[in-house]
């Protein structure tokens, strides 16, 4: 049985290559149809993911531990009281990267020019990183805070610096409302003052050493507005969160950056709906193509699958060899897109598209910029999802005429002509 | 707009109707170090500080706001208990009529008289201005002493309208959650009643200038009739207050300053 | 004639065979059609949400307001230019606008006052359809406001709740007054979703003090009218005053949106070519197995043109029929598209792009060009696909054809 199966195998190889033309053609078609997916999944991959990753890194992470209610009404008020065991049991999971505790909140900020009223992000420099946040290799003037208890330190973003008429070393007073709803004044002066891009972050960024805000905003030492978590593959957010939930203390949550930016989340997927839609419209056009070919090759063949019949071949074996045809057509399919895609493939993952003079400067989606360069880069999942669909498309096109060859009788070698 | 968010020290106390009230008899009774002594200007600074500790008052001020675009007259009444209470209302305009502000320790709140309701100012509401004038919300609240944010010192002396003052530059102390850089104060040298605070940023620049004069006697305090507050931006705006009446050491209970006392105006 | 009879017998004698082909061409062309639709459907979402909803094409302000927003920098005699807008035919509204603190039980929150004429701006802007909760509003009830659903959301308010507005007033005096809920927006812009409240223009003069003039006219140029021709004359009309299009004000969104249109362009390109593939490798089978028989045409006498014509005259039958295929069927998958539309809302929340809501649900564009466009596109591609097996048809060998399988 094997062997006939081989046989049949071996025979379904010879006839792909009967018709070199038309094969060539449908490979073409294959290869086409596996570059587009490649691109644009992987278009969809490395930009959503950068994004997200982007994103996390300015907010709260991968996934958020939060109190439960400050989602709806931010407040300093609501906090987490042990970070540092909430950070603890976060970097127990397996896929966690890193941890970061942060405070974030509203507060006026205020020169003897000019005052503003900003959100701070209150933050421990020497625990975060370029991947814990992200504005470390923007563009700076003066430099990053040092410690977390650093006296009198203060980075504000470009456009909040120039909004306030500060330099580096001005003088400025944070006013914030503290735990208990007292209003208290700190001074501090810029170290720092950054640029990233992203308009709307430039003109409120405020970052400030998280310890010296503990001590005004009267909270106890361990105790956070929250805990960002950050895991090495954005995917694997939702799953982090979900373990993390029954290790968080009671009155906080465990969200993830979808839940906590549902305006990001829903950018990405709308974007990756409609690469989605793209996608699915060229298969179908190429499944079509793939079917025809098949179809027609088999419909050629009638007089032939007929005199095999005579031959004693059962229709189980018609069937298989068509079948077997297509499973041909498809991995020789993929191995011609591997070749073809290879190339342009490390260049677009390594080099990008730069589009920058496409879009300007300054896009932002959701609050967050977007990178000027587009790489095309694959997880390997959805890799091996585009392979399992080709093959498996160009094996549901096979399934009719495979069915008409299986059908073929002795009659039809002799009605055929 | 920036103008009216700018702050400053010590104006919030000029709605409390204390900031440049003598008491003579405090004066008198505590000895008066010689200028050339070290803890001089100090002392001057804890006098004026000092001016409205303990005392309660009661009172009738209008204030005028000058700006680029209008010009605005209101008659308010003015209640204060210590340096921790202090309740404003405005009595005319018509239409502003009950609109108040209250300070209660460190928050503040306003009453909105023809919605009827109040609404309590957050932290980052403090850069706002207060009724529309050259003052914002946190000169209201802002309560330390200068001794506390200002190393002191004795600079010069001079006459001020033909009077002979004492120029003192208050310098920030590095650590003081205040914006400017210094303030120079005039005060008369006989009387020791403030009458000028210039306010400079840390470059040296002049920011603001606060005024007092019409210096008038009531109850046996001497206190200053109008208030004026400049910001030296060329821009000619300013904003004026004057006290029309005023007694002191008047009994006012704590649980006027509440907001349900507020909201029963 | 004859050569017609004859294709369109030869058409019919394969029945299989043609039928593999028209279908082929007439999905492609249901594809192309559909995506069309749905491409447009996406670049005018984005746009028209901007123009309908957001700003307008056009608009007018006060010579310093678009730099340094200000109460007092109004357009001191809006009437006149409306007046002169209304008899050319531009729909045109004013608005007033200003900014305050709204509050409502514990929260507060900073708020963009907007004062509507409602009347006008029913003709400039779909702002009022966009009320998701409650209803828009109405010019006789003057102390009802309609605020942004992230606002809404901020201060707990539903529909007939109740808000205080403060602010200052344009005589330096304390702005305040208490408003009803009237309506709730759903997703306009990212700074009307977080601060809006929209009042009609009576309730903002008198809560503001602002007895005559206005902020802002937004301009909507007629359906065929270009937007820097219409803006020009605009600008005749009121020299003083600034006026700019959406793209002046918006230019990173209108650079986007090109963006957007580039790579629209660059997919309609790759779905074009992926149905080239598919028909070409139609066309290829259907004349390559028919060597033989073009063979004996030629052996018989007929010449390579007579071969060629005849090819194409069936081809063009084919397609003929394909077309009207095609498109039977795009219609309906066009109809559903532009009525129901896909809804993305389960995946998609509330989204903005540089601080533009869009709509979550996807929805077809669909103009004459819509078929007209793709079917062209259609008949050029596949009379390209067809040369090639045609040319070799018609200048084959009658001897190498006969031998041909």
């Amino acid at each position: 049985m094997a062997r006939a199966n081989a046989r049949l195998a071996t025979m379904a190889w010879r006839n792909l290559w009967r018709n070199r033309r038309r094969t060539l053609i449908t490979q073409f078609g294959i290869v086409f149809g596996v570059f587009m997916a490649v691109l644009f999944t992987g278009i969809g991959d490395s930009t959503y993911g950068q994004m997200i990753d982007h994103a996390a890194t300015l907010g709260g992470g991968h996934v958020v531990v939060q109190h439960h209610e400050l989602q709806d009404l931010p407040t300093l008020k609501k906090t987490v009281l042990d970070a540092p065991a909430v950070e603890a049991s976060a970097r127990e999971l397996p896929s966690v990267t890193a941890t970061a505790t942060r405070i974030s909140g509203a507060a006026m900020v205020a020169t003897a020019k000019n005052s503003q009223g900003t959100f701070f992000f209150a933050i421990d420099p020497t625990r975060e990183t370029n991947d814990t946040f992200g504005i470390l290799d923007a563009e700076w003037e003066g430099e990053m805070l040092k410690a977390p208890d650093q006296a009198k330190a203060i980075v504000l973003g470009r456009g909040l610096a120039e909004n306030l008429e500060a330099k580096l070393g001005t003088k400025v007073v944070y006013t914030v409302t503290d735990k208990d709803g007292e209003i208290v004044s700190a001074l501090a002066r810029v170290v720092g003052i950054v640029t990233t891009g992203a308009p709307s972050l430039d003109a409120s960024l405020c970052l400030l050493p998280i310890d010296v805000v503990r001590e005004h905003l009267s909270y106890a030492p361990g105790e956070a507005t929250l805990v960002a978590v950050f895991v090495g593959d954005h995917r694997e957010s939702a799953a982090v969160a979900a373990a993390l939930a029954a290790r968080v203390p009671e009155g906080s949550v465990a969200l993830t950056w979808a839940q906590a930016q549902p305006d990001l989340a829903g950018f990405i997927a709308m974007k990756e709906g409609g690469a989605l839609i793209f996608e699915v419209i060229i298969m179908v056009l190429l499944a079509a193509g793939i079917f025809n070919t098949l179809f027609v090759s088999v419909m050629e063949r009638m007089r032939e699958f007929g005199i095999m019949a005579a031959v004693g071949f059962q229709p189980r074996q018609l069937f298989s060899l068509v079948m077997w045809e297509s499973a041909w057509m498809a991995l020789v399919g993929l191995v011609a897109s591997v070749v073809v895609i290879a190339g342009p493939y490390y260049h677009l993952s390594t080099k990008g598209i730069d589009y920058s003079s496409m879009i300007g400067d300054g896009a932002e989606v959701a609050g967050v910029a977007m990178a000027p360069i587009m790489y095309v880069r694959l997880y390997p999942t959805s890799g091996l999802v585009i392979a399992a669909v080709v093959i498996v498309a160009t094996m549901v096109s096979g399934l009719y005429p495979a069915w008409r060859a299986g059908r073929a009788n002795p009659a039809d070698a002799i009605r055929l002509g | 707009m920036n103008e009216l968010t700018r702050r400053s020290l010590l104006l919030g106390a000029a709605t409390t109707a204390a900031c440049a009230l003598l008491p003579l008899s405090a004066l008198a009774a505590a000895p008066r170090p010689s200028p050339e002594s070290p803890g001089f200007a100090a002392w001057v600074m804890d006098q004026i500080d000092d001016m409205h500790r303990g005392s309660s008052s009661h009172g009738v001020l209008s204030m005028t706001v000058k700006t680029e675009n209008w010009t605005r007259n209101l008659t308010m009444e003015s209640w204060s208990r210590g340096e921790d209470y202090s309740l404003i209302r405005i009595l005319a305009p018509k239409k502003e009529k009950g609109t108040a502000t209250l300070k209660a320790k460190e928050d503040l709140f306003t009453f909105l008289a023809k919605t009827g309701r109040t609404i309590k100012v957050s932290g980052a509401m403090m850069g706002s201005s207060w009724m529309g004038s050259h003052m914002n919300n946190n000169d209201l609240v802002k309560a330390s002493r200068m001794a506390d944010d200002y190393s002191i010192a004795l600079t010069g002396q001079g006459t001020l309208g033909g009077v002979a003052q004492y120029v003192f530059t208050l310098t920030a102390k590095p650590d003081a959650a205040v914006v400017w850089g210094k303030i120079e104060v005039t005060v008369e040298q006989e009387s020791l009643l403030p009458t000028r605070q210039i306010f400079y940023d840390e470059d040296g620049t002049a920011m603001r200038a606060l005024e007092f004069s019409d210096y008038k006697e009531v109850g046996g305090r001497k206190l200053a009739g109008v208030i004026t507050i400049r910001p030296l931006d060329g821009s000619g705006e300013f904003t004026r207050v004057t006290y029309d009446s005023i007694e002191f050491d008047v009994d006012l209970p704590v649980s006027m300053f509440t907001v349900q006392h507020l909201k029963a105006l | 004639m004859k050569s017609l009879t004859m294709a369109w017998r030869n058409v019919w004698r394969n029945s299989r065979r043609t039928l593999a082909a028209i279908a082929a061409t007439s999905l492609g062309l249901w594809a192309m059609i559909v995506y069309s639709g749905m491409a447009a459907g996406y670049l005018g979402r984005m746009e028209r949400h901007v123009l309908d909803v957001e700003m307008g094409d056009i608009q007018v302000h006060h010579a310093e307001y678009v730099k340094t927003p200000s109460l007092y920098d109004r357009i001191e005699d809006p009437d006149a230019l409306l007046a002169s807008l209304d008899e050319a035919g531009l729909p045109a509204a004013p608005r007033l606008l200003g900014s305050g603190l709204a509050a409502a039980g514990d929260s507060s929150a900073g708020v963009s006052l907007i004062g509507v004429d409602v009347e006008r701006d029913g003709a400039v802007s779909l702002v009022g359809k966009s009320v998701t909760a409650g209803h828009w509003l109405d010019p006789s009830a003057p102390s009802e406001v309609v605020i942004g659903r992230k606002l809404a959301k901020m201060l707990n308010l539903d529909v007939g709740g109740e808000l205080v507005v403060l602010s200052q007033a344009a005589d330096g005096s304390t702005a305040n007054d208490l408003y009803t809920v009237g309506g709730i927006l759903g997703g306009v812009s990212d700074a009307v979703d977080r601060g809006g409240v929209y009042m009609v223009e009576d309730a903002f003069r008198e809560l503001m003090v602002v007895p005559d003039g206005t902020h802002e006219i937004i301009v909507r140029r007629t359906p065929s009218g270009d937007l820097d021709a219409t803006a020009n004359q605009v600008r005749a009309w009121a020299p003083e005053l600034e006026t700019k299009t959406w793209r002046e004000l918006k230019p990173t969104l209108a650079s986007m949106l090109d963006s957007a249109a580039g790579g629209m362009a660059a997919m309609f390109v790759i779905v074009y070519a992926a149905i080239g593939i598919v028909i070409l490798n139609a066309m290829l089978m259907a004349v390559f197995e028919r060597v033989r028989e073009f063979g004996v045409l030629k052996a018989i006498g007929v010449s390579p043109r007579g071969v060629l014509a005849l090819i194409y005259l069936e081809t063009v039958i084919q397609t003929g029929i394909a077309i009207v295929i095609g498109i039977g069927l795009a219609i309906p998958a066009n109809w559903y598209m532009t009525t129901k539309g896909l809804d993305l809302s389960a995946s998609m929340g509330g989204l903005s792009v540089m601080g533009t809501t869009m709509d979550p649900v996807w929805r077809s564009a669909v103009t004459v060009d819509t078929y007209v466009q793709p079917t062209v596109a259609l008949v050029i591609i596949v009379l390209i696909a067809v040369t090639y097996p045609a040319l070799r048809a018609a200048f084959i060998k009658p001897i190498t054809a006969m031998r041909h399988q």
